[in-house]
């Protein structure tokens, strides 16, 4: 077989990839929109007054800190005015060689407690365990450095509440992020994990660790992360959780039945996408032993996390992404057409394989594969100009089509919000 | 036959991905559209705030006269209005509340709303007509709330226990017994609604009556119903109890020394919460003769019976340092150490 020949039948996979990007892509927004209505009507009732009614269960919030002095007091201190009758803040700092444990003792009136933890998943060394004496529901565990995964499971090992909520340090979360967040867990019992939206707090007003305004920033590539990210979380995850089918809860923002996680051993360390492989694992691990279970996605409860402003930190933090991505997939690979995979092992994990970690190689191919067939006489000069403006529209299509569907969908629930804070 | 094929192929793609920039352009003019309603609904809602705020806030005291009508397009953001006083408000102001919305109609505009096609509409109604007590609503709620969609079956239930308590509760507890899809804080909130004297007998006698399966749902409701009414039940049911959830359920109940004997014979079970609830039983209604128990229970493999045995430990009226060193002589191993300094500690910080 030549090249002419290859290029010539690579073409039916091209074509392929194509329809089945944009028709899957498609069928999550439609799933989205629908889910997002459905969702709005329970908002009805949840934004009548509440009292709460004393069966919610306790929560345990994992924040790891590494390194972070200049947001840490403010972020803690936003954290413990959370609305939401029993949970605990549990700040683990991964062996920070700045002030971060110095400045938690100051700010928080630390003493040392002898805490004994009540699973043994396996660690780096715990040094000391703290409480506060202002706040009797803070915890901090300074341990020696192992990453953010280690970090989660000193945090598991140390926690006693049902339920646990990992966030990043410098999150933050709205006052009834958290009570959003555990409403699965209690209208049904099998819900094993949860997660809620990301947004950029780029632009945004932040005082002692609370979001006072929404804005946006001027940085053209904060903007542009904006709506990738209503993208990815309101109709990407919203779809799929409607079919339980979601394979991503962001590590700044879910919330876990924390004997689940122990059952599976907790996070993996030899991973950057340890949130990722997480998710992944759950549902392989639920998938094989036959457990009825849902991993959901919440669109209303908002944690707000700073975007990179620059290339460089964006490479690195998309190169991280797309290897966690890569690693989360292969270590579960064994979920892929499982027998017992159901749903997500027969379509969720296969497009995701096909769809979001092909997709960039099998792009480059495609653009390569054509600047082979200009060459190769296959394609005369003339095709350059429709080319350019199929690439615009079409190849782009994905994303010039699901970016606006995604603001549709904030926008309606923004609408909806609105009502709510008006009166 | 291969070029067709491939040619098919080809305008297949090219129209899905028409359809898909055909609908990227829709939703771009949808978002426009949304706005534009967004801006206009917002300088309405304003309007409407800025009117009827003011006049619901003096109907507290005194309906005020001169109050004006109510445009029909504006009645889902007064009722809205309406319903959030109607939430933080008791007795004689809440009184007055309904006395202005019958003066207004509402009462003819939400049973019309009952049948609207939007479902928050929908449940806008169903909540108007609770807070109204609108008995000549009292079919159509009933039949909502025997609907399987949770939200409005809950909605409905609430509203009808808004309009007769008395009437309403049987039926209640009959939907929290076979829906367990209603969400517990919710149920807990509507019985602490209904009060302990109107629930207390039917929630007994569903207690009595129900399968072992239902029994830890319905044990924890028993904290709304009359703790002596609901107790003998509870304690006949322990006797034969099975299942571990209802078991644990029920001796989280137990609040009498009475109890302690019966309490003590589920020391070894296998369910750890039962185990649990048995350290804090012995610690509310013990005996120094319970120490040992509780000793015990200190080098168990659940941290959560480590933990709450060691509370109970020293929250015992004779526990002092004496009896802490006499104890800790007693341990086979650091885990009972472990957790009884950690409980020492935590209470040396309160």
């Amino acid at each position: 077989m030549n090249w002419s020949e290859v290029i010539l039948y690579s073409q039916w996979f091209f074509i392929l990839f194509f329809i089945g990007i944009n028709l899957g892509y498609l069928s999550l927004n439609l799933i989205s929109l629908f889910t997002v209505y459905r969702y709005m009507q329970w908002r009805d009732i949840h934004n009548l007054p509440q009292i709460f009614s004393g069966v919610e269960p306790s929560v345990s919030l994992l924040a790891p800190a590494y390194n972070e002095e200049a947001t840490i007091a403010s972020s803690i201190q936003s954290l413990l005015q959370l609305s939401y009758p029993d949970y605990e803040v549990i700040v683990i700092n991964d062996g920070s060689k700045d002030n971060t444990l110095d400045i938690l003792k100051r700010e928080f009136d630390l003493i040392v407690i002898p805490e004994t933890p009540s699973s043994s998943l396996v660690t780096r060394k715990v040094i000391t365990t703290y409480r506060s004496k202002i706040h009797p529901n803070l915890k901090v565990i300074d341990k020696e450095n192992g990453g953010k995964a280690d970090a989660l499971n000193v945090g598991l090992n140390f926690c006693h509440s049902l339920l646990y909520c990992c966030i990043d340090a410098d999150s933050i979360l709205e006052r009834n992020s958290l009570q959003r967040v555990i409403e699965p867990f209690l209208e049904d019992p099998s819900t094993i994990a949860t997660g809620g939206t990301v947004r950029i707090a780029n632009g945004c007003q932040v005082r002692e660790g609370y979001l006072t305004q929404v804005g946006l920033p001027r940085n053209p590539l904060a903007l542009f992360q904006i709506v990738e990210y209503l993208r990815a979380f309101l109709f990407g995850r919203m779809g799929w959780s409607a079919l339980n089918g979601m394979l991503i809860i962001s590590g700044a923002f879910g919330v876990f039945k924390k004997d689940v996680v122990i059952e599976i051993g907790g996070y993996r360390t030899d991973t950057v996408g340890e949130d990722m492989e997480l998710v992944a694992r759950l549902h392989r691990h639920m998938r094989q032993q036959k457990k009825p279970y849902r991993i959901c996605f919440v669109p209303d409860p908002i944690c707000w996390t700073e975007a990179p402003e620059d290339l460089k930190t964006l490479k690195n933090q998309r190169v991280r992404w797309q290897r966690g991505l890569s690693e989360s997939l292969s270590k579960n690979i064994s979920l892929l057409f499982h027998p017992k995979g159901g749903f997500v092992g027969w379509v969720a994990f296969p497009f995701m394989i096909l769809f979001e970690w092909l997709e960039p190689f099998i792009q480059v191919v495609g653009y390569s594969l054509t600047i082979a067939a200009y060459f190769l006489g296959l394609i005369s000069g003339a095709i350059i100009p429709p080319f350019l403006c199929y690439y615009l529209t079409f190849a782009s299509s994905p994303y010039v089509a699901f970016r606006p569907s995604s603001l549709f969908v904030q926008t309606a629930i923004a609408r909806f919000r609105l009502d709510a804070n008006k009166r | 036959m291969e070029s067709v094929f491939s040619q098919n192929l080809l305008n297949l793609a090219f129209w899905v991905g028409m359809l898909v920039i055909l609908l990227s352009f829709l939703t771009a003019i949808g978002i426009s559209f949304i706005h534009l309603i967004r801006i206009h609904y917002g300088r309405r809602q304003k309007n409407i705030l800025e009117l009827w705020r003011p006049l619901l806030f003096q109907s507290i005291e005194q309906i005020p006269t001169g109050i004006p009508s109510l445009a029909k397009g504006d009645i889902p953001i007064f009722l809205t209005l309406w319903n959030h006083y109607q939430e933080s408000l008791r007795g004689e102001s809440q009184e007055r509340l309904q006395r202005l919305a019958y003066q207004l109609n509402i009462h003819r505009a939400a049973t019309k709303m009952l049948h609207h096609i939007s479902a928050r509409k929908r449940i806008l109604a169903i909540v108007t007509l609770g807070h109204l007590k609108e008995k000549k609503a009292w079919n159509a709620l009933y039949t909502i709330a025997n609907k399987p969609n949770v939200l409005l079956s809950f909605t409905a239930t609430r509203a009808l226990l808004h309009i007769d308590a008395e009437q309403a509760v049987p039926f209640l507890v009959q939907q929290i017994v076979h829906r367990e899809n209603w969400p517990m804080p919710f149920i807990m909130n509507l019985l602490k609604e209904a009060g302990a004297d109107l629930i207390s007998p039917p929630l007994i006698a569903a207690a009595e009556k129900a399968p072992e399966e239902k029994l830890p749902r319905l044990f924890r409701y028993l904290d709304q119903a009359h703790y002596h009414t609901a107790i003998p039940i509870v304690r006949v049911r322990l006797k034969e109890l099975k299942y571990p959830e209802a078991i644990a359920a029920g001796l989280r109940f137990l609040k009498d020394s009475r109890d302690i004997h019966f309490i003590k014979k589920h020391l070894s079970h296998s369910f750890w919460p039962v185990r649990m609830h048995v350290a804090k039983a012995l610690g509310k209604m013990g005996s120094r003769e319970d120490v040992p128990l509780l000793v015990q229970l200190l080098s168990d493999s659940e941290w959560w019976v480590r933990y709450r045995a060691a509370q109970a430990l020293i929250k015992l009226p004779f526990f002092d340092k004496e009896k802490h060193d006499e104890i800790t002589k007693t341990f086979q191993g650091p885990a009972a150490q472990q957790i009884l300094s950690q409980v020492v500690a935590e209470e040396a910080l309160v």
